[in-house]
């Protein structure tokens, strides 16, 4: 802290020192006469006090100068400031003010108002008390998502308060680093003018906690730096959601699905009320045990009754904190997958039959536990009837060929979003499935060629990008290798839009995939039994089938009920077919992107950016729609304050002043904020000289005085 | 400003007010003045104050209601069976100088009157009050140059001869005490009662040598010391230039400066004159002139009543 003066000029008040020394010097000259007639004893009198009277004198014009010199320094306006508090007006000054807008900072206040809105009268208060030619620049602690922090400029008193009704806080964590390397450049730009740093702040836990400066490219230890904190204010978060996520062996309507949120109690009650909503209605309440200062997971059993993307979001009783009162997860709610399989040759036995291996195949664990299939047979022929509604696959193994009519209908299902899965087979007619179903396979079919069993052919190529067959790729997954193929189709050039997921070592394409309309058809160029290969014995074969039925009925898409939290981005994950295409996201206050599906390892991956908003972002892309919860940063919950030494420790290696600031008073105390007035110090100074003064000069009026002079009025 | 005072006589309560000086101070003639003084005195006394050494049988008459019963003749009731008073008639056996300090210092008046004017009136109601008790008052104005005598009488007029060198007299130049008390001493052959009224700012020496003198031969001593409150307190404020009454001492003072001091040495020189006064048998008491009037007479008739 150091000396300042905020009327230096006022000073040369202190000129009037002179005064008591003339009348020091010069009292001699306003003496009155009076004949008296015990001078004798005055003499006396004199002659005995003359050195006391001496000393007097000396003390009383010393008394006296320093009542007047106290009363310039008063004049002057004395405060202690630490370095850069207050700028010498008839000098430039530059303030870079940090200030938080992140989450904590709308907590509320005693007054009910957010910290934030002091935090912005303080910012504001502190600019129209500024000289004219201080200029002020506002850099946002937590800046918007996709914004720089260096769009910060600086702006005079006008403009930086216009900047600050822009402000606001937002469900992010503070970036201090970021923030301060910021400011200084700032100010490095603008050279050795007066320049400080104020930071106005919560510096709560939860925030700061993770806080690090590191090396500051920019720092300049000479720039003053100074703290405001908004505490104080007895803003507790009495208790918050923190987290959600959901668990279910099915994510089918109907089927039980497990809601986790995690709890945080910071207030001193025990058990708290928790409330889950689905889909904006109440679902189920509890009184949930979580001793003060712990965090417990409540857990609520849903059973979703329709299908598609639902709300849910778990409330707890507002508090002083009421962002992370609630948390919001969009689960996906699916319906059976139905698949329709034609056997084109029908067995005597079931060993026999085309699609027993599809069966046993569907009816195996993992997937088939969480997604259930209903499978129907039907055969040999394709009917010519439209595929029943609800069916998500169609698989037509080693028929013949569907007859006219019967293509029409799978070329109309296929269109409007139906799957088909072809299994060629020794069946098959080549000729008659060009007919029937031009263009709706990804390759012409020129025949059927066979191998010997000793010189069977093996699987050479995989494309392992493709969503059904990720999870082979060496070296965790299984091998395709092994094996031995002695039936296949002999296919043409596949159109353009197919794509061949694998391939035989010669070349020849076995599965190959294309999209037609809405929906897809996979062309597997061999028999889904023993007939033509011997794939149904190996243990890549069931999980293959599965992915591969799921993945036509659109079910392997990353589920949903994750939670994410603002600042992140939404990542849609999809298989290589999708790169290209676009996911339309819609933020909760209606703001869309449309993020394009790029090449990643596991197929195709889009990402929105930083997300800047809490709630329901609802999102579309071909054949899928849903919702995805973002969320409040968890850890901006914690508001109890940083101590000093904390302080020291998170903002390393800059040197803080820290000031306290009660968010109620915020406003009124923006005017002496870093400025400690000296007035009333020098005020009791200046009355004990005063007061000094006048022992030393003696009473001005006697007792007796007092007593006669009465006497004399009452006698009057 | 005469006609403003009502007279004294038959005035019920409050005799202090006859006392006061600044009421006095607005009756100019000093006959009146000291009528004044000695009729309020008498109208806060018996009558039998009056009684004294001094009296003699003159004779008797009837009782009327309200006489005092220790004064009936009861030989008299006794041999006539009526009760008759006795009536006394005064006889002067008191031979009374009042000293009357006229230096300048007297002149000094701070807030009310001055120390000569109180002394005047003090000196003017003793003289009445002796003269109405038939005993012999002289006076002596000691002042620049020889002092001024008026020889001891005891008829009624004397106190006109009393008052008018009382009210030609005028405060100026500086009072030998000790040569004047000598010089009158000298003169006065039969012994009596001296009063002096003075400021006794004079040298204690010398006012002890002028008090023994007259203790010497055989005189009764009362000095009725004056001084002005302005005097004992100092209540000056300001820077002053005080010049001397009788002399050409001069000193530039802050008075509250020197305030404990000089009352210090104004404390000292009080308990010199006193300390005097007892040594050479002489009365003492000291006036304010804020203070009454009457103070003096009635120490006068103690004094006179033994």
């Amino acid at each position: 802290m150091a000396l300042g003066l905020l009327s230096p000029l006022n000073l040369l008040a202190g000129l009037a020192v002179a005064v008591p020394v003339a009348i020091h010097l010069l009292q001699r000259k306003r003496e009155v006469t009076v004949d008296f007639p015990a001078v004798r004893f005055l003499l006396l009198a004199q002659r005995r006090s003359s050195r006391r009277v001496r000393v007097r004198r000396l003390l009383l014009l010393l008394v006296r100068c320093l009542g007047v010199l106290l009363f310039a320094l008063l004049l002057a306006r004395p405060v202690l400031q630490a370095p850069g508090t207050a700028f010498r007006e008839e000098e430039p000054g530059f303030t870079a003010v940090i200030l938080d807008t992140s989450l904590s900072m709308s907590a509320l206040a005693a007054d009910a108002r957010p910290r934030f809105e002091a935090a912005r009268d303080l910012a504001r208060g502190i600019a129209s008390r500024a000289g004219a030619r201080e200029q002020f620049a506002l850099v946002e602690a937590a800046p918007r998502p996709g914004e720089n922090a260096a769009a910060a400029r600086w702006l005079d008193a006008d403009g930086f308060a216009g900047a600050l009704r822009a402000a606001s806080t937002r469900p992010a964590v503070v970036e201090p680093a970021r923030a301060f390397a910021e400011a200084y450049r700032l100010l490095r730009d603008v050279g050795v003018a007066q320049r400080r740093i104020i930071l106005i702040s919560d510096l709560a836990r939860g925030g700061w906690d993770r806080a690090s400066l590191g090396a500051l490219p920019l720092f300049d230890a000479s720039i003053p730096v100074r703290l405001l904190r908004l505490g104080g204010d007895g803003a507790r978060n009495r208790a918050g959601v923190v987290r959600i996520g959901a668990r279910g062996e099915s994510r089918v309507a109907g089927e039980p699905r497990v809601v986790r949120a995690e709890i945080a109690n910071a207030g001193p009650e025990g058990v708290l009320p928790v409330e889950l909503w689905l889909d904006g209605k109440l679902a189920a309440s509890r009184l949930e045990t979580v001793p003060p200062g712990t965090s417990r997971t409540a857990e609520f059993t849903l059973r979703p009754s329709a299908a598609g993307a639902q709300r849910v979001e778990v409330r707890l009783p507002p508090d002083r904190y009421p962002a992370d009162d609630r948390r919001w997860l969009g689960i996906e709610v699916t319906p059976p997958v139905s698949v329709l399989a034609i056997d084109g040759e029908p067995g005597a036995s079931l060993t026999q039959s085309e699609t027993f291996f599809l069966q046993e195949a569907l009816r195996a664990e993992r997937l088939a536990a969480t997604i259930p299939i209903h499978v129907a047979i039907a055969g040999p022929g394709v009917p010519a009837t439209p595929v029943p509604a609800g069916t998500a696959v169609v698989i037509l193994a080693n028929v013949r060929a569907p007859d006219e009519k019967a293509g029409r209908a799978l070329a109309d299902y296929v269109a409007a979003g139906g799957s088909l899965l072809v299994f060629w087979g020794g069946s098959c007619d080549a000729e008659a499935w060009r007919r029937s179903l031009p263009g709706l396979l990804p390759a012409r079919v020129a025949g059927t060629d066979t191998a010997p069993p000793e010189r069977p052919w093996r699987i050479g190529e995989v494309d392992y990008a493709a969503a059904p067959l990720a999870i082979f790729k060496p070296p965790a997954g299984g091998s395709f290798a092994t094996a031995s193929f002695t039936l296949r189709a002999r296919l043409e050039q596949p159109t353009p839009a197919a794509r061949v997921l694998a391939r035989f070592e010669d070349g020849a394409p076995w599965l190959i995939e294309t999209r037609v309309g809405s929906g897809r058809v996979v062309f597997a160029a061999s028999t889904a039994d023993l007939e033509g290969n011997d794939l149904a014995t190996r243990p890549v074969f069931v999980p293959l089938v599965q992915r591969l039925v799921f993945w036509l009925a659109g079910s392997l898409d990353e589920a949903s009920d994750v939670e994410r939290v603002a600042g992140e981005p939404l990542e849609f994950a999809g298989g290589a077919e999708l790169v290209g295409t676009r996911v339309a996201v819609e933020s909760p206050s209606g703001v869309r992107r449309e993020p394009e599906f790029r090449v990643a390892p596991a197929g195709s991956l889009a990402s929105t950016g930083e997300t800047g908003e809490v709630g329901f972002y609802r999102w579309t892309r071909p054949g899928r729609a849903g919702l995805a919860a973002v969320n409040v940063p968890a850890a901006e919950s914690d508001l109890a304050p940083l101590g000093a030494e904390e302080i020291e420790e998170r903002l390393r290696p800059v040197r803080v002043e820290l000031v306290e600031v009660s968010p109620s008073g915020a406003a009124a105390d923006a005017a002496r904020l870093g400025v400690r007035s000296l007035t009333q110090p020098l005020l009791l100074a200046l009355l004990a000289v005063l007061l000094l003064e006048t022992v030393i000069a003696g009473p001005r009026i006697t007792l007796s005085e007092v007593v006669r002079r009465g006497r004399s009025v009452t006698r009057a | 400003m005469d006609a403003s005072i009502s007279p004294p006589r038959g005035a019920p309560g409050r005799p202090g007010r006859y006392f006061d000086p600044a009421v006095l101070a607005r009756i100019s003639n000093l006959t009146l003045r000291a009528r004044h003084v000695v009729e309020g005195l008498m109208a806060g006394l018996h009558r039998s104050s009056l009684r004294g050494l001094s009296v003699e049988f003159a004779e008797h008459r009837s009782y009327a209601p309200g006489d005092e019963l220790r004064r009936i003749d009861w030989k008299l009731f006794g041999r006539q069976d009526r009760y008759y008073v006795k009536e006394y008639e005064a006889e002067t056996n008191l031979r009374a100088y009042l000293f009357v300090d006229a230096s300048a210092s007297m002149a000094y008046a701070g807030a009310g009157v001055s120390k000569f004017d109180y002394a005047a009136t003090l000196a003017a109601s003793l003289a009445h009050l002796m003269l109405l008790q038939r005993d012999a008052v002289g006076l002596v104005v000691m002042g620049a140059g020889a002092p001024r005598v008026v020889p001891a009488r005891s008829q009624p007029h004397h106190l006109h001869a009393i008052i008018a060198e009382l009210e030609a007299a005028r405060p100026a130049g500086a009072t030998d005490v000790r040569a004047a008390l000598a010089e009158v001493a000298g003169g006065l052959h039969r012994r009596g009662l001296c009063i002096l009224i003075s400021d006794l700012l004079d040298d204690p020496h010398g006012l002890e040598q002028g008090l023994r003198h007259l203790h010497h031969r055989r005189h009764d001593l009362m000095v009725l010391h004056l001084a002005d409150r302005d005097e004992l307190e100092l209540p000056f404020r300001k820077l002053t230039l005080f010049r001397d009454l009788e002399g050409a001492l001069e000193l530039t003072t802050d008075p509250r400066e020197i305030l404990r001091e000089y009352r210090a040495a104004m404390h000292e020189h009080l308990a010199q004159v006193r300390a005097l006064c007892r040594r050479s048998g002489a009365d003492y008491d000291l006036f304010v002139t804020d203070q009454p009037l009457d103070r003096g007479l009635v120490r006068y008739l103690a004094r006179r009543e033994g």
